[in-house]
């Protein structure tokens, strides 16, 4: 428990994220109350607000990855913080799961205020509460524990993080553009069992990876890293 | 000195990783798959606007600076910065060798996105001539790669000095990049994001020129 308070007053104590954090979370719940307009222009058609609840709640999670504060992880990891907590004999598995409980807190409280204000308008009750309960934690659980696993397991946790935020582009880029292509070009537009199947496959998808990453790590792969250019 | 530093840091890094024939691909890919998109949306009647092409280099060059200022943390702890001020380098050096070597490492595919994307526009939508699509390609790398250069100054800067204000330069490149895409008013649309930039060569320069150099780091 000490590790993850120490984590949240980390994150917390710093200025420019909480900042950052009011500015997301109040942009999110505008995108959220915006989807009610989008939602009046499409002639009434709940499945836009079922995509915003299951599909792209998703993308604004990926989005705080830019705003979270890892230079502190990189410190952390480049003075050897991590391994004088190691060297106390605390435990590496849990000193992961509280780092990532600190980071999931950040990257869930904005999408959830996201659905909240979905929920408040159209009163999906349940598949709010669903997403809100399931589907968006094991979301960002899966992208934090991932982040988490790889900024340790890197020899360079600056490139670790490019690479994460280029997947994290692109994935925002296609659930963005993805179903305004998918309409123009087919006039398709996407129902609410097709948002269903894609967020229980992508929610699948990012626990499985981040649970091998998981799996994967260890004191001596840890060690391994700390060679860097 | 300061050159032969950067460029040998930007090669080290370039070819330390990753099979050449692998980057060459990547770097084909880079050219080709621009003009290739920006044709097929043309052929399925949805054409790009040139604000849009511009918004994403203006973001993509702050991506890339995010990622320089990482870097620079990661050096900064590990003690590089302090070992070369005992060399006799300054700050300042510090950040342009820092810069510079970024600008090598990136201007090659850099220069190669940046000439498919807007010969792919050219191909589909403008109507120049040949004479003035060179003078446009050459203005418009220029421009890319002194905007890269500034962006990379501050991000050095904010990486070596605060590195917990990083957020803050990503933040700084999506509102006015977004300004620039959304304004309606041509004065806001140029004027915001200059704005922006020259505010950043001020700031650079005040802490480059300004602060001693074991304050600074």
């Amino acid at each position: 428990m000490a590790i993850l308070m120490k984590e949240l007053k980390v994150i917390y104590r710093n200025k420019t994220f909480i900042l950052l954090k009011i500015l997301f979370s109040l942009l999110y719940c505008a995108i959220g109350y915006g989807t009610k307009a989008l939602y009046e222009q499409t002639g009434y058609d709940l499945n836009i607000a079922y995509y915003f609840i299951f599909v792209y709640s998703m993308s604004l999670a990926l989005m705080m990855l830019y705003v979270y504060p890892i230079s502190k992880d990189i410190t952390e990891r480049m003075n050897g913080g991590l391994e004088n907590i190691l060297a106390t004999g605390y435990p590496l598995k849990r000193l992961i799961l509280y780092k990532t409980l600190g980071l999931f807190l950040s990257l869930y409280i904005p999408a959830a205020l996201m659905v909240i204000v979905i929920i408040a308008w159209s009163r999906l009750y349940l598949a709010g509460f669903l997403s809100l309960l399931v589907y968006l934690p094991l979301i960002n659980g899966g992208i934090a524990l991932n982040y988490i696993c790889s900024t340790m397991l890197s020899v360079n946790p600056a490139v670790a993080m490019s690479k994460l935020s280029f997947y994290a582009i692109a994935v925002i880029l296609v659930l963005t553009y993805g179903p305004v292509l998918g309409y123009r070009i087919g006039g398709y537009s996407i129902d609410m069992a097709v948002s269903i199947t894609l967020a229980v496959l992508l929610s699948f998808a990012i626990v499985l990876a981040a649970y091998r990453k998981f799996r994967k790590i260890g004191i001596e792969e840890l060690i391994g890293g700390v060679v860097y250019l | 000195m300061i050159k032969g530093i950067s460029l040998y840091l930007a090669e080290k890094e370039r070819y330390g990783r990753g099979a050449k024939g692998f980057r060459m691909l990547k770097n084909i890919m880079q050219f080709i798959i621009p003009i290739f998109m920006l044709i097929l949306l043309e052929k399925i009647n949805l054409s790009i606007s040139l604000d849009l092409i511009l918004f994403y280099l203006y973001i993509n060059t702050y991506m890339q600076a995010n990622v320089l200022a990482l870097r620079a943390v990661s050096r900064k702890q590990a003690g590089i910065y302090e070992n070369l001020l005992c060399t006799g380098l300054s700050f300042k050096d510090i950040v342009l060798i820092e810069s510079i070597s970024q600008l090598r490492r990136e201007v090659f595919q850099l220069i190669l996105s940046n000439c498919s994307i807007i010969t792919g526009y050219y191909l589909i939508n403008l109507d120049l001539g040949l004479q003035s699509f060179i003078i446009f390609i050459l203005l418009a790398n220029l421009l890319l790669i002194l905007l890269h250069f500034i962006i990379s100054n501050m991000a050095v800067i904010i990486g070596i000095v605060r590195n917990n204000r990083i957020p803050l330069l990503m933040l700084a490149g999506w509102i006015s990049g977004l300004v620039f895409f959304l304004a309606r008013n041509l004065l806001v649309k140029i004027f915001f994001p200059l704005a922006i930039i020259i505010f950043m060569l001020i700031f650079t320069l005040f802490i480059m020129y300004g602060k001693r150099d074991f304050e600074a780091v």
